[in-house]
């Protein structure tokens, strides 16, 4: 039998603060730069390459004016991936990360801060690009794509902030969401979703009821575009804390 | 010596399951344990309990003096890749070996790339479509080359064939010697690793049913083989744990038996050998078979 004196065992290792403990799990989200940056760049490209075809072709047809008038809305899948992103980072970068020593808390912070810096990289690059399509008039063919012309003529810091805010959002709802089937699994997400449906029943019910529509209509009308994505910002705040709340009493499963 | 773990009167109940009921045990600190159990036992929960990654329904659990549960302090010491480990989706198993380091301060680079060549891992395959014996060879890379202070390995040779399995046993005698560490192994493949393990626990049906070491549970019990009459005669009155006949000589496993008993057993003839620790961990956790029932009616 093997007998040690304690002072052979490897010692216990010194705690470290709690940024770099973020900056540890940030780092673990990118560690597969493929998923999170490359191929949504990719498809990105890969869809913009295919729309540009489509107005050369339109435009070479003869019918120029017709370019002006086609959007498909082709970047909005940046903000769908991104939210699938976030539900992949609950589902199975948690129970890992747990494995390798991390707490909750920890693991919840990075994430968090790893989507504020998707957010905010992605928002910057569709706001220049945004700006770039405007400055060469749309390509050079009226084209819009990075800044679709119903929104309006809302300049870099517009586009920015519009892209940002959405981001945002799109990642705190994926998060909080798949906190709900971390937390609960299956038959959380049942009756997550079966509240959902009775919750958008219920409300559109107490408007017409209340006969309150038109004062709805003039809250979204009075806060304009970016009051509007100032108050998602209030939104995702508050989806980030139910996805912080459900992660801390979550435990890894098979 | 000192202790990393202590725990006392820990339950753990899941809805309408006591998977972990009132155990109380210490870890001895620089030691390998096996945490030995079948299948549904609790193994897995309490070490998941151990690692903070499961709350407990009642009880105490100290790991270096505090509690486990969202302790970054306590954690960072702590390596648990388990059994049914999820990794992060599109991850190859370069991306968990260039993760690991940032995780683990004692990660050795050298000797998780040495183990990557002796398991032939290959590098460049995401984790999801790796073979079984192929994913636990990862989780075996990163609990050994973490050199975690307290490393926890769950069932860690699923999938893999006896020689890598050796490799394993191997590795981890030859690294502990050199970096000793508290580690526990849970298995069932118990003869396999009898010679590894310092300290053995035995759970069934979530209580901890021994806790010695490898050495004085394998005393606890002796097989007397000899000439049918006078096993027969011997064993009269005596716990049996087991017994086999063929033609006309008899072996019985005798649980308790004292040094006097023994050199009694000797005079009269009969041979006595050491159990093995799977044999008595069957006796002890399996169900009763007709022989064990027989045997209780004698001791009654």
């Amino acid at each position: 039998m093997r007998t040690l004196d304690t002072a052979d065992v490897t010692t216990t290792v010194t705690p470290t603060s709690l940024p770099r403990r973020v900056r540890a799990m940030v780092r673990l989200h990118l560690a597969n730069p493929m998923t999170p940056i490359y191929m949504p760049l990719m498809i990105l490209s890969f869809i913009f390459v295919a729309n540009y075809a489509i107005w050369q072709l339109v435009a070479s047809a003869g019918n120029g004016d017709a370019v002006g008038n086609m959007n498909n809305g082709g970047v909005g899948f940046v903000v769908i991936y991104m939210m699938v992103i976030a539900v992949q980072t609950m589902n199975s970068t948690f129970p890992f990360a747990m494995g390798y020593g991390v707490t909750r808390r920890d693991f919840y912070l990075g994430s968090a801060a790893f989507f504020v810096l998707l957010a905010v990289g992605y928002a910057a690059l569709l706001a220049v690009l945004g700006v770039v399509e405007r400055a060469t008039d749309g390509w050079g063919m009226g084209a819009q794509f990075f800044a679709p012309l119903f929104v309006g003529d809302i300049g870099g810091h517009g586009w920015f902030y519009l892209h940002l805010t959405l981001l945002l959002f799109f990642f705190f709802l994926g998060a909080s969401t798949a906190g709900v089937y971390v937390r609960w699994r299956a038959n959380g997400m049942y009756v997550f979703f079966g509240s959902l449906v009775v919750a958008v029943i219920a409300t559109i019910w107490l408007i017409i009821q209340t006969d309150s529509g038109d004062a709805i209509v003039d809250f979204v009308t009075d806060a304009g575009l970016f009051g509007m994505l100032t108050w998602s910002l209030v939104v995702s705040a508050a989806l980030s804390l139910v996805g912080y709340r459900l992660i801390r009493r979550a435990t890894p499963r098979a | 010596m000192s202790t990393t773990v202590e725990v006392s009167h820990l339950t753990k109940r899941f809805r309408g399951v006591t998977a972990v009921d009132d155990v109380s045990f210490t870890l001895q600190e620089g030691a390998i344990h096996g945490l030995l159990g079948r299948n549904g036992a609790g193994k897995t929960t309490l070490m998941q309990l151990l690692t903070g990654q499961e709350f407990a329904t009642s009880g105490e659990i100290s790991v270096l003096g505090s509690s486990p549960v969202e302790n970054a302090a306590v954690l960072r010491n702590v390596c648990f890749i388990k059994e049914s480990q999820k990794y992060p989706e599109d991850f190859k198993v370069k991306h968990v070996l260039k993760s690991a380091p940032w995780f683990f301060a004692n990660w050795s680079q050298d000797f998780a790339d040495s183990l990557v060549k002796d398991f032939d891992l290959p590098l460049d395959r995401k984790v999801k479509k790796l073979s079984r014996g192929q994913l636990s060879a990862v989780g075996v890379i990163v609990g050994l080359a973490s050199r975690a202070p307290l490393t926890f390995f769950d069932e860690p040779y699923l999938g893999l064939d006896a020689v890598a399995r050796h490799t394993f046993y191997d590795r981890l005698l030859a690294d502990y010697a050199e970096h000793p560490r508290t580690v526990v192994l849970s298995t069932h493949l118990i003869d396999e690793v009898s010679n590894l393990l310092e300290r053995v626990l035995v759970i069934d049906r979530g209580r901890i049913l021994m806790d010695d070491t490898a050495d004085a549970l394998r005393a606890t019990a002796v097989t007397v083989v000899g000439q049918h009459a006078g096993v027969e005669e011997f064993a009269r009155n005596r716990e049996v744990l087991a017994r086999e006949s063929i033609g006309g000589i008899a072996s019985v496993t005798i649980a308790g038996l004292t040094d006097t008993e023994r050199s009694q057993a000797t005079a009269a003839g009969l041979e006595l050998s050491p159990v093995s620790l799977q044999q008595l961990i069957v006796r002890r956790t399996g169900p009763m078979d007709a022989t064990t029932e027989h045997t209780k009616e004698n001791v009654a």
